[in-house]
């Protein structure tokens, strides 16, 4: 198990994705120095965003691929988590997805072992979300995207490549309030613009997603 | 950029952690100094008595139910650190937060996390003015904060109080539990040689540690400040000598505010000791 974490790590570690996620796990004890070479398609900033098929709450199938030459932005959800909780009182994801409405496709993704899509339906409906909620139980979509935390966000742009992968802000704790740098509000806002996005990469924050164990 | 992190949250937390408006949560919004939360917080102090001048320790003990944990001060890829402000009468001033050694939690889908099971004490040294008067009360307050998590997360919190009298001389106080806890802090040096050994523009580091006596189960804990991304942790160890490689990144887009990071290497002693140090790796080349 220890040996595959390294490998995983090292995985990523080559793909530079871990960069988004902070530390890998610590290394305890003596590791061997082979790692399988099993990777699966990955998300790396800069690199072609993985393609997904998946639920909606309603059941209908929706792929990445549906919304090509679309700017995607992805927003790991579990709706018991604290931080999400936070945001969706704060109103801050709900209010992005409808500034640029239109502009960009908000999709939210649970990757929550224990969460089926009338979980996700309820979160839905009882915070008024715009935007729909994929059901990735099995996780597979969140591995591949390297998803740690709840909220975690991946912004593609539109010729598919992951333009940023992060944290939602630089405020972990909530207590910044107006002086808080919004990272995927600054993505969206140069990606509309036509430019390049500074901050690409940033420390995800959060409840680590609840992976089937 | 971590301790500044750590700081602001430290100087925020008092403000409660905007983590806890959750509406319709039933039990787990009353999670405030109510009895089913799953983290149970006091306060001690090394003295029953204060003597004017003379610095002393407070404690705030977490004690944590079965199965739930609270976070370090790099939480690792999720979580957030345990955050405690202290406050007293005017004249006192505060040392910082110590942290005692962590551990390793394992989350599914190998999500580090780095923090404290079952029973923790974070001291405080507390330096009080020279000039309080005899027989007076003195009270010392601790705003604590945390985030306890199992399968689900829930954040708590609550001022702890003492009240302590002046003395001409201290009395000591809870004297075994603030020793068995002082163990347990890193050491800033004097357990290992270390050296480290290459730059961020090779993006990997080296790290290795000469032990006075054979150890075991080797651990690295690193402290990135946002900027950077430390990843791909490698830890070999034989005896007495132990090699760390870690691949380190700059985030794209951002800036690193410190030539070093800040880390800690835990390993068990011959007597099955865990004991640490602090080893602050060079960044630039």
């Amino acid at each position: 198990m220890k040996t595959l974490s390294i490998a995983t790590a090292m995985v990523f570690g080559v793909f530079g994705v871990a960069c988004a996620s902070g530390p890998a796990a610590t290394g305890s004890a003596v590791v061997a120095a082979s790692a399988p070479a099993a990777e699966p398609a990955s998300a790396v900033v800069g690199a072609a965003a993985p393609g997904f098929s998946l639920p909606d709450s309603t059941g209908k199938t929706v792929s990445l691929s549906d919304y090509a030459g679309k700017i995607v932005v992805l927003e790991w959800v579990n709706p018991e988590c604290p931080f999400v909780k936070r945001h969706a009182d704060a109103g801050t994801m709900k209010r992005l997805a409808e500034k640029y409405d239109g502009q960009v496709v908000w999709l939210g993704i649970n990757s929550s072992a224990h969460h089926d899509s009338a979980a996700n339906a309820k979160w839905i409906s009882d915070r008024s979300l715009p935007y729909a909620i994929l059901n990735d139980q099995s996780g597979a979509v969140g591995r591949s995207y390297n998803a740690r935390t709840t909220p975690h966000m991946f912004v593609i742009d539109a010729s598919g490549k992951l333009a940023y992968a992060g944290a939602i802000d630089d405020d972990s704790n909530g207590a910044k309030g107006a002086s808080a740098v919004n990272y995927v509000d600054a993505a969206l806002a140069e990606l509309t613009a036509g430019k390049p996005v500074t901050v690409a990469e940033s420390k995800p924050y959060g409840c680590s997603v609840k992976y089937a164990k | 950029m971590r301790s500044v992190c750590i700081l602001l949250f430290f100087v925020l937390a008092a403000c409660g952690v905007a983590a806890t408006d959750r509406p319709g949560e039933g039990v787990e919004s009353q999670h405030r100094a109510t009895a089913d939360h799953p983290v149970k917080a006091d306060l001690l102090a090394d003295v029953s008595a204060i003597e004017p001048g003379k610095p002393f320790l407070v404690g705030v003990r977490l004690k944590m139910q079965l199965e739930w944990h609270v976070y370090w001060k790099n939480p690792g890829d999720s979580g957030l650190p345990v955050t405690l402000e202290p406050s007293g009468p005017a004249g006192f001033t505060f040392g910082a937060m110590q942290w005692p050694l962590p551990v390793e939690f394992n989350q599914p889908g190998d999500i580090a996390g780095y923090g404290y099971t079952g029973l923790v004490v974070f001291p405080i040294e507390v330096r009080p003015p020279a000039d309080l008067s005899n027989g007076a009360t003195i009270r010392i307050a601790v705003k604590a904060a945390w985030l306890a998590c199992r399968d689900v997360c829930i954040p708590g919190g609550e001022t702890l109080e003492l009240s302590l009298p002046v003395a001409d001389k201290a009395v000591v106080s809870n004297e075994a539990l603030f020793a068995e806890w002082r163990q347990k802090l890193p050491f800033e040096k004097g357990y290992a040689t270390v050296k480290s050994e290459g730059d961020m523009r090779a993006g990997e580091l080296t790290v290795r540690l000469e032990w006075t006596e054979p150890v075991r189960s080797v651990q690295f804990f690193p402290v990135p400040e946002a900027a950077l991304s430390v990843t791909n942790v490698r830890v070999e160890h034989r005896a007495r000598v132990t090699t760390i490689r870690f691949d380190a990144k700059v985030l794209a887009g951002q800036k690193l505010l410190s030539g070093e990071l800040e880390s800690l290497v835990v390993a068990t002693d011959p007597s099955g000791t865990r004991r640490g140090i602090t080893v602050p790796v060079r960044l630039a080349g």
